[in-house]
């Protein structure tokens, strides 16, 4: 088990150094001017002279030999240092931390939301008894997924706040403010849970051991949450990270729909002001975000699925 | 015609060849029936699924909308008269008019240009880049698939949207711009995917049974591997056309495509917003668009995973 | 589930005509007078595509208090479907469609669903068929067995554990404490069937429905196992339906068997009765087809021609004819002197095969998968190496066909070095040995039609054009029984038995020496085993191949081989002439081996050189209309009548 955790802390530290090594390849390599586009990015024109340019560039180390940026980028990284803002000239690592708990609450509604709307809909939607309504439960989560995530906030502005004037359309305050984005943000993610868990629960139903449980008189309520829904959460579970990667992108979307502040807006901005500091600070610390999520859930694993961690009998 | 003669001759050849000790008369009504089997289960098929059939109309239209914009409307999308602004649905205007006066459906037909443009190359990119990256480290095994396998768990460690945000703030705003940044971050999906499925393959019996027949490699890669592969990566190609369409108009919508005037799937949306309570059709109906497409999409790469399942 | 696929082969299943006249359980005064288990006249469909299927066709069946009972027949012959259809666990589209399924009076067919379950688990018990995927993976075998007990009241959540521990001791399971805090991951194949046994025996049950409960495990396994369900049942008084389609293990445990065949019973009695006295040819068919029952043939040395049944008359032939000649014995065991007459095709010395193992923390970096192993293949004989899973068999295949590379020995083919061909050198090696696989399912590429499958060594290899390709192939075909009909269609439309040809003419296409038979049985129906069996024999003396021949069933071995290596952890551990072995054994593991065989206690095979049923075969001759293979081999006795059948 010690080992099992040691070696899943390295995996994530190597992949967020490569995550790192990824964004700035990707910022500062491809063929175009950091400086001149920090400066142009948001004012149409700017009047700024070569003199000013070889100055700034200076002043960022941008005339430094590339792999020297590099070291000395990551070596403040790895101090919590991700530089300033190019626009505002305010400390990237502040700018993060001020505007990260609204995201972490938004996120975190939302999935609380996407976990039991997904699970309890696949489960609805395996087990109910009349065939239609089957057939209508299971062909919600393809539909929600094909939602486009800023039209359905729009949509639901557009009702909920303007129509029928329930909640407040946009802004971030109390929990009134928070139902709108939560359900937007959920519902992709719910549509993917609920997809993995109704599938993961039809081939369970197939499995042996079922027919094991049901032989000894189990009833099929406890057959259904002792044997069947239990193995087939596993694969739902396990891609956990991948839904908390799809709250991370889609807090850029819904954030803006619903002008909140939070991570994913300020992102947007940046990349709008085309502002690279902050955009690869942002990026690199969502990573981080990212990255702490996917080990949280391996590290429960072996909790849901026991085959994970101790080794298997003699294979013969 | 030295083509035919040759085929002719060939024939020739071919038939005093002995007939076969056993002759087979039920054969040649086998193959007639089965011809006109496979037409007949064929439109038996198509009944039994009109949603189906309606995705892939509705998908044809989208594409002649594309490429052949003016085909289904007469209206110029990007002039208007102030006189007919805001202006509610109606025979005149399909999708009514926006806050310029311009016909909101003639900027959607003209918008689907460049989206699905977008969208047709960002695939292509992903499944390019993918496939051949997947080839290569399932093929090859050793070293270079543990490098290749390295690279791509990086690309993976960023949700895709936000490489596309960094993408784009590297490369500038605009629509080809979007498509790469969108392109490029679904590579590492389609390298995993082709790697699973040659590995799959690889290890099958009936390659090994191939080499043991006495097939070279290339022989077993182009032959054996890829037929059995390239499947499931086609079907994630069709699902992440309407993923793509997603992410495209995303983008777009946070305006980091084509600069204003000329109209997008996202950015119609955006330009709606501000008219949420008085014009609701200026988000609804580009969005609805968007909708359709991307179910249209997903249900048909539904139907094609479904196909290969039932024939395995 | 073996249910579903039960319904599929049910319905177009010939020899149900008689299924009414033969299904007399037992004449006497009342059947079902004192009766455990009453099954009458039940009929379970199956629902496909809106149509129902019959699967199981008015079967009668009586199981007295302490009596076993074993169901035997084919896949698809509606034995499972019966035994589900008992304890009301029929796979989803299937239902009883009429009669009565009476348990100690009451009709359990009629019972609602709870009323049901109070019976299950409780007074039936069942044994499902595969222990490596009946436990619940992520629960510990001590809760799953504690389960039985507390649906049924049997126990406090208190009492449970301690209760669950006693139940695994009694299934014979060693350190039971240990074993139920573990999961099911964690044990083995046969550690995981003894939970299985603990949860079934947990109730006490009245009745015990054992469903092929120890066909996927290794034969030494199997047979500890059955003896200890045998002594439980002995101790509790238990009754027991055994559904198998071994009729060694029915010989060996049961007091009655019934036979099943197209969703009905064909012939039921005694034990002794139905396998010393079969009435129904197909009860016939089944005992001389089953391999450890008839395990004294040898196809090739001598062709059944115009006898009735091919395979009993080559049964006779092998008895009447020559014996072996004495295979050398002492000496080195590895490398066999050659006799005389006889050249060596390929030797194998000392291969040694290690497999690198995935990095663990402490432990061995790698496992020797093939240890020492040396044996001589002669020119025109077949080789055999037996063993159970695991032991190294298949790999040491590999290694002689170069598909995989020794860690150390060496191999040579008529004299010829070819431990380190490379490139295309190794590539023409290839056409000199071929293989056979185990699953026909797996080793023909789907895409390709019969004809392209066959044809594609010869286009590989350059060999002749598209024309003579293509009647290379209609030779082919024909030489393994096959209509050229066939060339045209795909695997996928091909039944297990024309697959294992089309295989079996794919490795023929290149005229090779050499041709390793992977298990080529294993994955097919018992009837179907003795066509290939036959078929290979017939091809070997038409064309003085030799074999390699692997496999984990020792009856097969002594049908087929010429010599014997028998595999225990990657070593050889005896090597001999099948006669020897069986007859001498000298190794304690070839030993136990033989003594696993199912049907020897029975007195049916084994010990007696010449099983009793041999002398009923004239009568066998007479019967000519509902035997499927019997009659279809026909007086001719040409196998190639036999197309439609395979």
């Amino acid at each position: 088990m010690k080992r099992y955790l040691i070696r899943r802390l390295l995996q994530a530290l190597f992949v967020l150094w490569a995550a790192y090594t990824v964004c700035f390849t990707v910022l500062y390599l491809l063929p175009s001017d950091p400086v001149s586009l920090m400066v142009s990015g948001g004012a149409e024109q700017t009047s700024i002279d070569d003199a000013q340019l070889t100055a700034l560039r200076a002043q960022y180390g941008l005339d430094k030999p590339i792999i020297v940026q590099y070291v000395d980028h990551l070596w403040h990284a790895l101090r919590g240092d991700f530089g300033v803002s190019v626009q505002t000239g305010r400390s990237i690592t502040q700018i993060f931390l001020d505007v990260l708990p609204a995201t972490l609450q938004l996120a975190a509604s939302a999935f609380t939301l996407a976990l039991f709307l997904g699970l309890g809909l696949a489960y609805w939607a395996t087990y109910a008894r009349r065939l239609w309504v089957r057939q209508m439960l299971l062909s919600l989560p393809p539909l929600w997924a094909s939602l486009p995530t800023f039209w359905v906030g729009l949509m639901l502005i557009q009702i909920v706040s303007f129509r029928w004037g329930l909640v407040p359309a946009t802004g971030d305050d109390g929990v009134s403010s928070l139902l709108l984005p939560a359900v937007t943000l959920a519902l992709p993610t719910a549509a993917g849970i609920a997809q993995v868990f109704a599938k993961s629960l039809r081939t369970v139903e197939t499995e042996h051991y079922i027919t094991t449980a049901a032989a000894k008189g189990a009833s099929p309520t406890r057959v259904r949450l002792r044997h069947a829904a239990r193995n087939a959460a596993i694969p739902a579970l396990t891609l956990a990270g991948v839904w908390a990667g799809n709250l991370l992108a889609g807090s850029v979307v819904v954030e803006t729909v619903f002008s909140r502040t939070g991570v994913g807006r300020t992102t947007a901005t940046a990349v709008g002001t085309q502002d690279i500091p902050v955009v690869l600070g942002l990026v690199i610390l969502s990573s981080v975000l990212f990255t702490a999520v996917n080990l949280a859930v391996d590290l429960t694993y072996p909790l849901l699925d026991p085959r994970i961690v101790s080794p298997a009998a003699d294979p013969r | 015609m030295t083509e035919s003669l040759a085929t002719a001759a060939t024939a020739d050849k071919t038939d005093p060849v002995p007939a076969p000790v056993t002759p087979a008369p039920d054969r040649e009504p086998a193959t007639a029936a089965s011809q006109s089997g496979r037409w007949r289960r064929a439109a038996v098929f198509l009944v039994h699924r009109p949603g189906l059939v309606l995705s892939a109309f509705f998908l044809l239209t989208v594409l002649i909308a594309a490429f052949f914009p003016t085909a289904l409307t007469s209206d110029n999308p990007l002039r208007g008269s102030v006189a007919e602004r805001l202006q509610k649905p109606s025979t005149d205007h399909w999708f009514g008019t926006d806050q310029l006066g311009r016909d909101l459906f003639a900027r959607m037909v003209h918008g689907c240009a460049r989206s699905l443009q977008a969208t047709v190359l960002a695939v292509l990119v992903g499944l390019a880049a993918g496939a051949l990256l997947g080839l290569t480290s399932g093929f090859l095994s050793g070293w270079i698939d543990s490098l290749i396998m390295r690279v791509v768990d990086l690309a993976l460690a960023i949700p895709a949207l936000l490489l596309s945000l960094a993408l784009i703030t590297a490369l500038g705003f605009g629509t080809v711009n979007i498509a790469l940044a969108v392109g490029f971050s679904s590579v590492a999906a389609f390298a995993r995917v082709t790697r699973a499925e040659v590995l799959r393959v690889r290890t099958a019996v009936f390659v090994e049974a191939a080499t043991s027949c006495g097939a070279r490699r290339h022989q077993v890669l182009f032959r054996y591997v890829l037929p059995h592969a390239c499947g499931p990566v086609l079907v994630l190609a069709a699902l992440e056309f309407g993923t793509a369409v997603l992410a495209v108009s995303a983008l777009s919508f946070l305006g980091f495509g084509a600069a204003p005037p000329s109209p997008e799937w996202g950015s119609l949306v955006s330009d709606g917003r501000g008219y949420l309570a008085t014009a609701w059709w200026l988000t609804t109906l580009p969005g609805l668009t968007v909708v359709a497409t991307v179910l249209a999409a997903n249900r048909i790469s539904r139907a094609i995973e479904g196909e290969r399942e039932e024939s395995r | 589930m073996t249910a579903l696929e039960d319904t599929v082969g049910a319905a177009p299943a010939a020899g149900t005509s008689e299924t009414a006249g033969t299904s007399t359980t037992s004449d006497a005064a009342d059947p079902s007078a004192g009766a455990l288990l009453a099954v009458r006249d039940l009929r379970v469909s199956y629902r496909h595509r809106g149509t129902y299927t019959q699967a199981v066709r008015g079967v009668d069946l009586t199981v007295r208090p302490g009596q076993v009972v074993a169901l035997v027949g084919e896949s698809g012959s509606g034995k499972s479907t019966t035994a589900h259809a008992v304890i009301g666990l029929l796979p989803p589209g299937g239902r009883i469609e009429s009669g009565a399924v009476r348990f100690a009076g009451v009709d359990l067919a009629a019972l609602p669903p709870a009323r049901l379950r109070a019976h299950r688990g409780r007074d039936i018990a069942l044994i499902p068929q595969d222990p490596t995927v009946s436990l619940n993976p992520v629960q510990r075998i001590g809760t799953q067995v504690a389960e039985v007990l507390l649906i049924h009241g049997l126990a406090t959540r208190r009492t449970a554990p301690a209760a669950a521990v006693a139940a695994l001791a009694q299934a014979g399971l060693p350190d039971p404490a240990l074993r139920a805090r573990q999961y099911p991951h964690e044990l083995s194949g046969g550690m995981r069937q003894r939970a299985l046994i603990a949860i079934a025996f947990a109730a006490t049950p009245k009745l015990l429905i054992a469903d092929e409960p120890t066909s996927a495990l290794d034969v030494t396994v199997q047979r500890h196992i059955l003896d200890h369900v045998e002594k439980l049942i002995k101790d509790h008084g238990t009754a027991v339906l055994l559904i198998t389609h071994d009729l060694g293990v029915a010989a060996d445990r049961a007091d009655e068997i019934v036979v099943m065949s197209g969703g009905g019973i064909v012939e039921s009695g005694p034990a002794l009765q139905v396998l010393h006295d079969p009435v129904h040819p197909y009860t016939r068919q089944l005992i001389s087809d089953a391999p450890s029952l008839t395990s004294v043939r040898t196809p090739g040395r001598s062709r059944a021609g115009g006898l009735p049944c091919p395979h009993r008359a080559v049964v006779s032939a092998r008895i009447e004819g020559p014996a072996n000649p004495a295979a050398p014995r002492g000496g080195s065991r590895a490398a066999e002197p050659i006799t005389p007459g006889q050249t060596a095709l390929l030797v194998a010395s000392n291969l040694v095969k290690d497999f690198p193992l995935p990095r663990a923390p402490a432990g061995p970096r790698s496992v020797r998968a093939v240890d020492d192993v040396s044996f001589t293949i002669r020119r025109g004989e077949t080789f055999a190496l037996v063993g159970e899973s695991g032991s190294g068999k298949s790999t040491t295949a590999r290694l002689v066909l170069r598909l995989m590379d020794p860690t150390a020995g060496r191999i040579t083919l008529d004299g010829t070095d070819i431990t380190s061909l490379r490139g295309p050198a190794l590539r023409r090696l290839r056409r000199r040995m071929q293989i056979v696989y185990q699953n026909p399912y797996a080793s023909l590429d789907p895409r390709f039609t019969v004809g392209e499958t066959i044809e594609e060594p010869l286009r590989l290899f350059g060999v002749g054009t598209r024309t003579t390709r293509r009647a290379r192939a209609r030779e082919l075909l024909s030489q393994v029984a096959l209509s050229p009909h066939l060339l045209d269609r795909r695997p996928a439309e091909l039944s297990g038995g024309q697959r294992q040809r089309v295989a079996i003419a794919r490795a023929l296409s290149l005229h090779p020496d050499l041709v390793v038979c992977d298990e080529p049985l294993s994955a097919l129906d018992v009837s179907v085993q003795a066509q290939i069996l036959d078929l290979l024999a017939r091809i070997q003396e038409e064309l003085g191949l030799s074999y390699l021949f692997i496999t984990h069933d020792l009856a097969v071995v002594r049908a087929v081989a010429d010599h014997v290596g028998v595999m225990r952890h990657g070593r050889l551990v005896e090597v001999g002439s099948p006669r020897d072995l069986f007859d001498n054994p000298r190794h304690a593991y070839t030993q136990e081996l033989l003594a696993a065989i199912p049907g020897r206690r029975a007195g049916v095979a084994g010990g007696s050189p010449v099983p009793p049923r041999e002398t009923a075969d004239p009568t066998a001759g007479t019967t000519t209309s509902s035997s499927r293979r019997c009659d279809a081999a026909g007086p001719s006795g040409v196998a190639d009548t036999r197309i439609t059948y395979t």
